[in-house]
């Protein structure tokens, strides 16, 4: 796939991403009108599948599709579609060619995952921290940046500031759930 | 025993050796405080990619925002000469009505994010009874519809007028620019820690409402009060209405 565009979704970068958003849309929109899609939820799906293109960007999955960045997009989306009438399957039957095992470019994306009471608590706490933490901990523990790559891209003077950084910002996260009542 | 931050970095940017792997999983399985601290910070990781996400579909929102009242006016080129000039004069009418509305729907989103929760909730949720504490949990996770009818029957319970404060921000969060006036006018009736905010919550619901001479009254009273957040938004959200 084309890495750029790839780099652009890993690494928000906003003008690219508003871009791309514009460039498929209304293709997308025809797209899913002629499956039978209700104008009121094309654009959750097509936002879906843009949100999709990301986690497999971060994951670093696409780096290595042999397709490119519309056919994957539209891939997803296809799945999207295919779960929306399985949803509505009492109410309009699907077109079967849409999940065919056989055609190119169907991609499985991951169900969001509830979170566990414990992550729901850990998630209003960690709201509670200042945005450079919350930043921090995300690049650090779900984009998976090493510290010395987050001083690099994020403009911090050395791997050390980053290390000490995210120290206080955990042991602030701590001390916020310590404090709670139980 | 001292926990190996560098183990730690790796294993999550990726990067561990096949002996670092095993010194990890041998860790992991030996020492209590290893692992606790592991599973911790994949909470971390869990709750930081559910928070990321959010934030990339509010980004994607307001994308769909500014592109979809693009196609009204694009389907002008359709209409047969004949109505032509009536379609364009209509056209023109709505246009500038549209535009009117997308802008101040536009800069009502630029500028509105639900107060983050400033109130220490959890111990208050104490102080207040398990209501307000299920209420503070709803909003925290954009649960806004739950959280609504909790910080209502809350407010019943304690009075604790901040709870109105959260309420209001609930009910705009939600589009419900009405109920939120009258919510966030009721809090002005109390004197607490957010009154002062509220201005500007108030300011930012009359903008949605599409009320805007009393949104940059309360925008000048929020201006002129001593609360420091959001002021510099405020000054140029009133600059751009006037």
């Amino acid at each position: 796939m084309e890495n750029h565009l790839v780099d652009a979704l890993k690494n928000n970068d906003q003008k690219l991403i508003k871009e791309l958003y514009g460039r498929y849309r209304n293709e997308f929109f025809a797209f899913s009108k002629k499956y039978g899609i209700q104008e009121n939820d094309r654009s959750d799906i097509y936002q879906e599948a843009f949100l999709g293109m990301r986690k497999h960007a971060i994951s670093g999955k696409l780096y290595d599709v042999d397709c490119s960045f519309k056919t994957y997009l539209f891939g997803i989306a296809k799945h999207l579609i295919y779960d929306e009438h399985k949803y509505y399957a009492s109410k309009k039957p699907y077109d079967a060619k849409l999940h065919n095992a056989n055609s190119d470019h169907v991609i499985e994306i991951d169900s969001e995952r509830e979170l566990t009471q414990e992550q729901k608590l850990l998630r209003h706490y960690f709201n509670q921290l200042g945005k450079s933490c919350r930043q921090m901990l995300t690049l650090s523990f779900y984009r998976g940046l090493t510290n010395e790559e987050i001083a690099k891209q994020y403009g911090y003077e050395s791997e050390a500031v980053v290390r000490s950084q995210k120290s206080r910002c955990l042991k602030t996260l701590k001390d916020l759930i310590k404090t709670s009542p139980k | 025993m001292t926990i190996n931050e560098k183990l730690l970095e790796n294993f999550f940017s990726n990067n561990l050796t096949e002996a670092e792997l095993q010194e990890f999983d041998n860790q992991y399985a030996t020492d209590k405080d290893f692992k606790k601290e592991v599973d911790f910070l994949k909470n971390v990781r869990v709750v930081s990619e559910t928070e990321d996400h959010e934030l990339f579909k509010n980004q994607l929102a307001n994308y769909e925002t500014e592109i979809s009242p693009k196609k009204a006016s694009l389907n002008a080129k359709w209409l047969k000469p004949m109505a032509a000039l009536a379609a364009i004069l209509i056209v023109a009418l709505s246009v500038t009505f549209l535009a009117n509305k997308d802008t101040k729907d536009h800069l009502f989103s630029t500028y509105f994010e639900p107060s983050k929760n400033v109130s220490a909730p959890i111990v208050r949720a104490e102080i207040d009874g398990q209501l307000a504490g299920k209420a503070f949990i709803a909003y925290s996770e954009a649960d806004y519809k739950h959280a609504i009818p909790i910080f209502q029957k809350a407010f019943k319970e304690t009075e604790n007028p901040e709870l109105l404060f959260y309420e209001g921000n609930a009910l705009l969060a939600q589009d419900n620019a009405q109920e939120a006036i009258e919510v966030f006018k009721t809090h002005l009736s109390y004197s607490d820690a957010l009154t002062n905010r509220t201005h500007w919550y108030l300011a930012l619901a009359y903008l949605k409402a599409n009320q805007l001479d009393e949104a940059k009254q309360e925008l000048k009273t929020f201006i002129n009060s001593e609360e420091t957040f959001k002021k510099t938004e405020a000054k140029s959200l009133l600059k751009k209405l006037n």
